[in-house]
């Protein structure tokens, strides 16, 4: 009567007490051990015979693919000519193991393939990847040099005594100088080994000095402005920022339609708000710009918080 | 009716009993065989007897909970999902749910927890203190890939950015990031070195711009404010109101 | 009441109860307690049939600073961002620069970067962004 009962129910219990789904292994597991996957779970590449499968696929697309074989079989190295020679016949001897069953073999050869490959790539490298790599480099480093050179420039006058720049600061500025038109010849000469070099030195220059002017020091970007007109200029680019958050937003959080449709209200409002802010600026009322230019990025929040960006107050 | 207000209390304890169970510590295997035993039930179902058994399942469930409690000293409440138990940290790859427990080669793979070791540790993100880790030696991560002496070229230049409302300023020490990263990573594609060129906000870095493109991602999250809002700031003392 | 009608009610009662616990138990799949900082990357992976690869933070920021990968060799601070395939690897790009057998292991060994569950889209695991999207609501379980 009762027995039963307490029986079915004790079992029950015993029921809750194990979740497939949530057993963890112990940390004496068995290894190889896989957890009930759900449905949707596929297991590629299980068997050692569909991972080298994957790797016969690879190596067969890198054979035909890769330029660098071709190179490599036309180039004076004879290492690279040689390594060109012997990876196609690598993989046919790979494909013939396999057939035989021998997989152990075949995973050798094939990764005698691969290094062959790699090898070939590196010693017979793309000319024109090469010279790709090296233009956006130096485009990279000239930006870079420029932009710390302004920076430089800017800390130069703002520390310097009265009577002119101190002559050491000087030197480092026409130092810089003379290498980033160094590495500029060279670019235009199609040099860009040369001219990356110079830049390079020119960025050590310009980081050292820029170092030694401000080693353990602080600066201190506040919010005080000089006029109306300047506070109304921060503001403007505060909007702008914001502005363009809100493609940004609809992009990662992926809300949904209607949400979509309710915040681009909100978005539009503020550029209404932004034209009548730019208006008054105009008029030379710049106090009352700067409070409706304020509403409008308030509007923009708005906007942000209902497409799902919860920013902490 | 009376059959009906059973049934309804008979599944009110059993979805108790279920979610007690879903919040309770991963049990043994042991459990399983016994749970394939098949319920026997025969017969006579007293309204005494269910009373009984009732409060049995009550003791027990309460028991349960004792228990979980206990265990769950160490781990953090679990509604809280931004924060892991301490138990379901830094996982070894075969049970961390990003990685394939079926892949050949993964329990060749390092367990984050045995790296971790001796790390200095931290409450967010990795749990671990990198720049501490680095100051003390004890992590020597190369600054060049072929050359493990390559010396770093580190800025020491705090930048201090008044921030609008009531929060403390935020302190931007170049120190601790030029150890790491090249000045060519920040500057300038993410931020320009001039006052008043960059615009930053919190939402921003949330959607994974300006300080958000590491911060958030692979560096600390943001979820400690004081750690970049570290500058409190001046405030005029106002006249106390007398009692 | 009769014995017989007695076990038929407790019979079903059994059963809606094992329902319930059922419902309740596969409703609720554990969450990826990966690291974070990993990066999953499946650009072509799912396509060409193999595992997307995982790429722990942790363990290279352990090795390496993070100017060796993101301004010597290249690395976008953007996950999927460099659109990397076994052709760039294997010509010394980006992964294939330290993983060729010299400064660390060589690109035969698929399984170990390729470890990923199949289907999982690139990511930053555990990033602000992903932390932010509500996941999308999960479709009830099929009842038996």
């Amino acid at each position: 009567m009762r027995g039963p009962v307490v029986a079915s129910w004790i079992s029950l219990l015993a029921l809750t007490a194990v979740n497939p789904m949530r057993a963890a292994p112990s940390a004496i597991a068995p290894p190889m051990i896989a957890p009930p996957s759900a449905a949707e779970e596929e297991t590629f590449g299980q068997s050692p015979l569909e991972m080298i499968q994957h790797k016969q696929q690879l190596v067969y697309m890198l054979l035909t693919k890769s330029s660098a074989l071709k190179r490599a079989a036309r180039s004076d190295n004879v290492r690279a000519r040689r390594l060109a020679a012997e990876a196609p016949v690598l993989y046919a001897r790979a494909g013939d193991a396999l057939k035989a069953g021998n997989i152990v073999e075949a995973n050798k050869l094939l990764n005698e393939a691969l290094h062959a490959l790699a090898a070939v790539s590196k010693l017979a490298p793309n000319p024109l990847q090469v010279k790709a790599a090296q233009r956006k480099r130096y485009a990279e480093l000239l930006a870079g040099v420029r932009v710390f050179q302004k920076t430089h420039q800017v800390i130069c006058d703002r520390l310097s005594p009265k009577n002119g720049p101190v002559p050491a600061v000087t030197a480092d500025l026409d130092r810089i100088r003379g290498l980033m038109e160094q590495a500029q010849k060279f670019a235009h000469s199609g040099h860009y080994k040369k001219g990356i070099k110079r830049l390079e030195e020119a960025h050590e220059t310009v980081v050292s000095a820029l170092n030694k002017m401000l080693a353990s020091t602080t600066l201190v970007y506040d919010l005080k402005f000089k006029s109306a007109a300047e506070e109304f200029d921060y503001e403007l680019a505060r909007y702008h920022s914001y502005e363009e958050l809100i493609p940004v937003a609809y992009a990662e959080l992926k809300p949904a339609k209607n949400v979509v449709t309710l915040s681009e209200r909100y978005v539009k409002e503020s550029r209404a708000m932004r034209d009548n802010a730019q208006r008054q600026a105009a008029a030379g009322n710049h106090r009352a710009a700067i409070k409706t230019l304020q509403e409008a990025t308030t509007h923009l929040r708005r906007a942000l918080r209902i497409a799902g960006l919860a920013v902490p107050k | 009716m009376k059959n009906l207000s059973n049934t309804l209390r008979y599944i009110l304890v059993s979805s108790l009993l279920a979610a007690c169970a879903v919040t309770q510590a991963p049990t043994t295997a042991k459990a399983a065989s016994q749970a394939t035993a098949p319920a026997t039930a025969k017969a006579k179902v007293k309204a005494k007897a269910k009373v009984k058994v009732k409060a049995k399942a009550k003791a027990k469930a309460k028991a349960a909970t004792h228990v979980r409690s206990a265990i769950a000293g160490s781990a953090a409440n679990p509604f809280n999902r931004l924060l892991k138990p301490q138990g379901k940290r830094h996982l070894p790859p075969a049970e961390d749910g990003i990685h394939d427990p079926t892949d050949p080669a993964i329990h060749t793979l390092q367990s984050p927890r045995q790296a971790f070791k001796g790390l200095p540790p931290d409450n967010a993100g990795n749990q671990v203190d990198w720049v501490k880790a680095l100051d003390e030696g004890k992590i020597k991560p190369r600054y060049d890939r072929n050359n493990p002496k390559a010396k770093p070229i580190v800025m020491d230049l705090n930048i201090v950015r008044e921030v609008k409302g009531s929060m403390p300023n935020v302190v931007y020490p170049h120190k601790p990031h030029t150890q790491w990263l090249d000045c060519s990573n920040c500057h300038p594609a993410i931020f320009i070195p001039k006052k008043g060129a960059n615009q930053i906000s919190m939402a921003a870095i949330l959607l994974g711009k300006k300080c958000g493109v590491c911060h958030g991602k692979v560096a600390f999250p943001v979820s400690e404010c004081r750690r970049c809002h570290s500058q409190n700031k001046k405030i005029k003392a106002k006249k106390v109101a007398q009692p | 009441m009769s014995p017989l009608i007695r076990f038929a009610l407790l019979r079903w009662r059994l059963l809606t109860g094992s329902l319930i616990l059922a419902a309740v138990l596969i409703g609720t799949p554990p969450p990826a307690m990966a690291e974070y900082g990993d990066i999953v990357i499946n650009n072509y992976s799912d396509a060409a049939g193999m595992r997307p690869a995982v790429f722990p933070h942790w363990f290279h920021r352990i090795r390496f600073r993070c100017k060796v990968c993101h301004a010597d060799l290249g690395f976008k601070f953007k996950a999927g961002g460099d659109h990397i395939n076994m052709l760039k690897i294997i010509d010394g790009e980006y992964c294939g620069a330290c993983h060729n057998g010299n400064i660390a292991w060589s690109v035969e060994n698929c399984d170990l970067c390729h470890s990923g569950k199949p289907g999982t889209p690139t990511q930053v695991h555990e990033s602000t962004l992903q932390q932010l999207v509500t996941p999308p609501p999960k479709t009830a379980p099929a009842k038996k």
